[in-house]
């Protein structure tokens, strides 16, 4: 036994062998329905082998193409203002002097509990132009966005996200800024660095790992974000919101069907997001050990 | 420094605080704040423009959803898969998480990315495999589906967030005590575990309210018997509109074991979040 | 002395039991059903429709008369759809019973997920005089429940479209609600009352992506001559100009809607006429109860009714509704389909439309009792005829064929680029012409 958990596959083998148990029925049903012309509610069995049709076919296809884009659009905005937001919020609350600290950072829990889909719903309330609470207020300032049109929906989508999943980033920083060493900081001082010097050259390069970590899960999560979606603006008005989960939605289930067509699309998807990631995880490996 | 200037720094700093707490609970806490209002108002008042700031509040929402019989079968279930899941999760996560940690050998790498990868497929697209999975297996409608469906999410996430709180704990911790003769198991159940109770807690949290807001996999692969929490929003949603009021209830009540378990584990979180990534 | 006493309790028992199914045919019914099925469990899926309240008030009682209990899986329509087919492609035969929209009969015929009911119809033995399927109003035993000549649904629920507006603006403009005869005219008030007050739009309809812009624009499809089909063949005709009119209308008209109308459900147009936005409605007959609910609606009581209007090329209107069915894979037809008898008879129409559910026997149409408390009948009724003009030419409002729900969704994604003036009218339907062409290829 002693000699037995000497070897890391021992400690790994459990979990992987559950992993691959519980994900190669699934994983070897979506390549393979990827090659097949299959529509829900017919028989199994009755699925006809097509080849590469599917994945010529989603190619092919305007709509995957635009969804694509906007989902990279969407993904890269919704992240890159998590962060920002994320990160400012991170330093106010790693500030000594803030009272009611516990509080806030309960209050910032909140979002991220909240079922996606019904956060959707709730936010198509608010935003709605006649009578939501978002329009009533900025009526303070003389604004009536329609956040229902084709050209703000996909922003309103990208504020429903960063409201809820800002808080995930904020916690992972802020706990990175309360491990960060003191004496790079002490010895910036004594030579007079300004406080924009000092953020730069040594709290995000210090911070650099954790950022990642955070933007890889946020960025793996939004690039397949579904519930909010759908329950928002269903995709629309029109393409305004299509992303790539809503056309796998669309193309596998409701009004369409087509599951082996759906399937390929995911195949495009999922290899978006390993490359995604594996492009992350490279800088990640490529920070130099901090002594 | 004067004491003049002492104190305008005190007062600036009084001033940011104060702004800058509104400027939060204001973005992230008033949403929800006003979905709360909106259980305890009824539908012509959900709807009022300029906005109902005081209003005589009703309890017929609660009454309402109380009155689902469903409510009290879908919130037991919810509790009973995401405990299970998040625990069996944990179980398989943390040895895994040492091995990635402490040990070299070859794959290393490979084999954290394609744990990783496992939960990269978006759930729609996996649902309906999972259905047949279940249908094969005769473990449709039960519990036991759910809970393995989000081990599937589970075990790649709180491997690498324990992976990442391990990594915090120097190594000469488990080297001391395999040189004064603890067997491997002994260090990890005796040293690693109780060094990462930070970590657990951090990652239970997230685990927890992952899973329990799953939607997809909850109504597809569930009928009448363990169905969850978050499919109720299904029938809010109704020919004549959404019942805004008994849905916000809902929300309401199902947010709060979340908020009770993060008000537990507060100090845990913080402190426990940092990855371990940056070291002194 | 004791024994005497008993038999004579048991023999007044059960003289009493025989009378009482004697007199009571559905008693009578019950207990036929209860020595075959008592016992047996039933599961039906059903949408979060009015009509489901008004089964689940009366299902006490059936599972009384007839020892069958019945489980429930009540949800949203869309989320109801994927369900039963995903159920349906393994075979589970969990659901016995299923609630099924009159758009998704074409797909779910041709799937095979619902069985035909000719038989069970034909049966005295199955099928009671107290059910009584010729009281159906024609234009939903023939609109709704029927594909392929044969019927797979029995109509549970059935609704036209019809105009609402608001009787106190109208009087206040002085503005003769009855001069809307034509869609022009419709056009004319939408505009005049548009913006007339604040926070007051002309007219609220339906214009988020999919089936309900398809609901929305299609009111005025068939008036303006259009349609997706040349009748009686499949050529499409979503190009012809009269098609193009129509949605060239719609989007004219919903200049005039509250601004957001391109992301409108019927959640968002009828509560924006409800908390009175809005002058005019153009929707469900169906959601008449709702809006002239008082806890939920400002403007109850203030609601005035209109058939729709004409087109240039005549009258026709909307028809929806829902069926019951029995699944192909239940393993207790039978049991189901005592279920639907029951709670869709005639017998029973009067406490199902008054617990909820909504109307599809013409008895109860009719009935003047039912016309006093619901005033808006006569209007229904009115539009229900102009909805026969379009069954009686064997057109469908929306085409029962397995392809519709695709079809839908193209020319969703289609009427929804022009409402949003990403493109015109024109190249949405040639657009549209093109996906059709390719969904009817099987491609």
């Amino acid at each position: 036994m002693k000699k037995f958990l000497q070897s890391p596959y021992a400690w790994l083998a459990p979990a992987l062998a559950a992993l691959f148990i519980i994900t190669i029925v699934p994983t070897f049903f979506l390549f393979f329905t990827s090659l097949h012309h299959w529509e829900l509610g017919f028989p199994w069995d009755e699925r006809v082998f097509i080849g590469l049709k599917n994945f010529s076919h989603t190619l092919q296809n305007p709509l995957f193409r635009s969804a694509l884009v906007r989902t990279l659009i969407y993904t890269v905005s919704a992240v890159t203002v998590q962060f920002i937001l994320g990160f400012l919020i991170a330093s106010f609350l790693s500030r000594r002097t803030l009272l009611w600290r516990g509080f806030l950072i309960g209050s910032l829990i909140i979002p991220m509990t909240v079922t996606p889909s019904i956060a959707g719903l709730i936010w198509r309330l608010y935003f709605n132009p006649t009578y939501g609470i978002v329009n009533y207020l900025l009526g303070f300032i003389n604004l009536q966005p329609n956040w229902y049109g084709y050209e703000l929906a996909l922003l309103s989508a990208v504020i429903v996200e960063v409201w809820q999943w800002t808080p995930f980033v904020t916690l992972i920083l802020l706990a990175g800024l309360s491990a960060l060493p003191r004496t790079p900081f002490e010895a910036a001082m004594v030579d007079g660095a300004s406080r924009f010097q000092m953020l730069w050259n040594i709290t995000l390069p210090l911070l650099r790992p954790i950022i990642l970590i955070a933007l890889l899960l946020r960025g793996m999560d939004a690039l397949k974000m579904f519930d909010v979606i759908f329950s928002l603006t269903g995709g629309g008005p029109a393409d305004a919101t299509e992303l790539i989960s809503m056309l796998i939605y669309r193309t596998g289930f409701y009004h369409t069907g087509m599951v082996g067509r759906a399937s390929a699309i995911a195949v495009f998807l999922l290899a978006a997001i390993i490359l995604l990631s594996q492009f992350l995880i490279k800088i990640l490996d490529s920070e130099p050990k901090s002594a | 420094m004067n004491s003049a200037g002492t104190s305008r720094v005190k007062a600036v700093d009084a001033i940011v605080d104060v702004t800058g707490t509104l400027i939060l609970v204001f973005l992230f806490l008033f949403p929800f704040l006003w979905m709360v209002s909106m259980s305890f108002k009824d539908r012509i008042q959900t709807f009022q423009i300029p906005p109902l700031w005081f209003f005589q509040p009703t309890l017929e929402n609660y009454r309402a959803l109380f009155a689902r019989e469903i409510f009290g079968t879908y919130f037991v279930n919810s509790v009973a898969v995401i405990v299970f899941s998040v625990l069996v999760s944990f179980v398989l996560a943390a040895p895994a998480a040492y091995a990635l940690s402490r040990f070299d050998f070859k794959g290393k790498k490979d084999i954290s990315f394609w744990i990783l990868s496992v939960r990269m497929a978006p759930a729609i697209a996996v649902v309906i495999p999972y259905f047949f999975l279940g249908s094969f297996m005769g473990i449709l409608d039960t519990r036991l589906i759910l809970i393995i469906a989000y081990l599937s999410f589970n075990v790649p996430f709180a491997t690498w967030m324990l992976k990442g709180f391990m990594d915090e704990i120097p190594t000469e911790v488990d080297e001391a005590a395999l040189i004064d003769g603890s067997s491997r198991f002994q260090v990890f159940s005796r040293l690693i575990i109780p060094l990462t109770a930070n970590g657990l807690a951090a990652t239970s949290i997230l685990c927890l309210i992952q899973s329990w807001n799953e939607f997809t996999f909850a109504l597809f692969l569930t009928t009448t018997e363990a169905r969850t929490l978050p499919t109720i929003v299904t029938q809010f949603l109704t020919f004549q509109g959404v019942v805004w009021g008994e849905m916000s209830a809902a929300a309401t009540i199902t947010v709060l074991p979340a908020v009770v378990f993060a008000i537990l584990v507060r100090k845990h979180l913080i402190t426990g979040l940092s990855f371990g990534a940056v070291k002194e | 002395m004791r024994k005497n006493l008993a038999t004579w309790f048991v023999l007044l028992v059960v003289f009493t039991l025989s009378a009482a199914v004697a007199a009571n045919p559905l008693q009578e019914w019950g207990a036929g059903i209860k020595e075959e099925f008592g016992g047996t469990e039933i599961t039906v899926a059903m949408a979060t429709h009015p009509s489901t309240d008004g089964f689940r008030s009366m299902v006490q009682e059936f599972e009384d008369l007839t020892g069958i209990t019945v489980r429930w899986d009540v949800m949203e329509e869309i989320y109801l759809h994927d369900k039963i087919l995903t159920e349906h492609a393994a075979r589970t035969g969990r659901y016995d019973v299923l609630m099924m929209d009159v758009v998704w009969m074409g797909e779910f015929a041709n799937r095979r997920v619902v069985v035909p009911l000719d038989d069970y119809l034909a049966d005295p033995q199955k099928t009671p005089a107290w059910f009584n399927y010729d009281d159906i109003v024609p234009a939903y035993s023939q609109g709704l429940g029927v594909y392929d000549k044969k019927v797979y649904g029995i109509p549970s629920a059935g609704e036209s479209a019809f105009i609402a507006y608001r009787k106190d603006l109208f009087e206040k403009y002085g503005y003769d609600p009855a001069s809307i005869k034509t869609y022009d005219d419709l056009l004319e008030a939408a505009q005049f009352f548009h913006n007339k007050e604040e926070n007051l739009a002309g007219i609220s309809m339906r214009g988020r992506r999919g089936h309900h812009i398809v609901y929305g624009w299609f009111q005025s499809l068939y008036p303006f001559g259009g349609a997706v089909f040349h009748p009686g063949t499949f050529d499409i005709a979503v190009e012809t100009p009269e098609t193009i009119a129509s949605l060239q209308y719609f989007v004219d008209l919903m200049k005039f809607a509250p601004p957001g109308i391109e992301n409108f459900s019927h959640e968002e147009a009828t509560t924006t006429f409800m908390q009175g936005h809005a002058a005019i409605w153009f929707d469900a007959t169906a959601l008449a109860p709702w809006i002239e609910d008082q806890t939920k609606s400002k403007v109850a009581g203030s609601i005035g009714y209109l058939a729709p209007p004409t087109g240039p090329k005549g009258s026709a209107a909307a028809i929806a509704g829902w069926n019951l069915a029995v699944s192909a894979s239940s393993t207790k037809a039978d049991a189901a389909w005592a279920f639907i008898n029951f709670m869709t008879s005639e017998l029973k129409a009067e406490e199902y439309v008054k617990n909820g559910g909504v109307v599809t026997r013409a008895s109860i149409l009719r009935d003047p009792q039912f016309i006093e408390e619901y005033h808006y009948y006569p209007q229904v009724l009115e539009s229900l005829d102009l909805a026969a003009v379009l069954v009686d030419q064997d057109i469908d409002w929306r085409p029962r064929i397995p392809e519709w729900p695709r079809i839908g969704e193209a020319l969703g994604l289609n009427a929804s680029l022009a409402l949003t003036g990403q493109v015109t009218p024109e190249v949405a339907m040639e657009r549209s012409a093109k996906e059709i062409e390719n969904i009817m290829a099987g491609y």
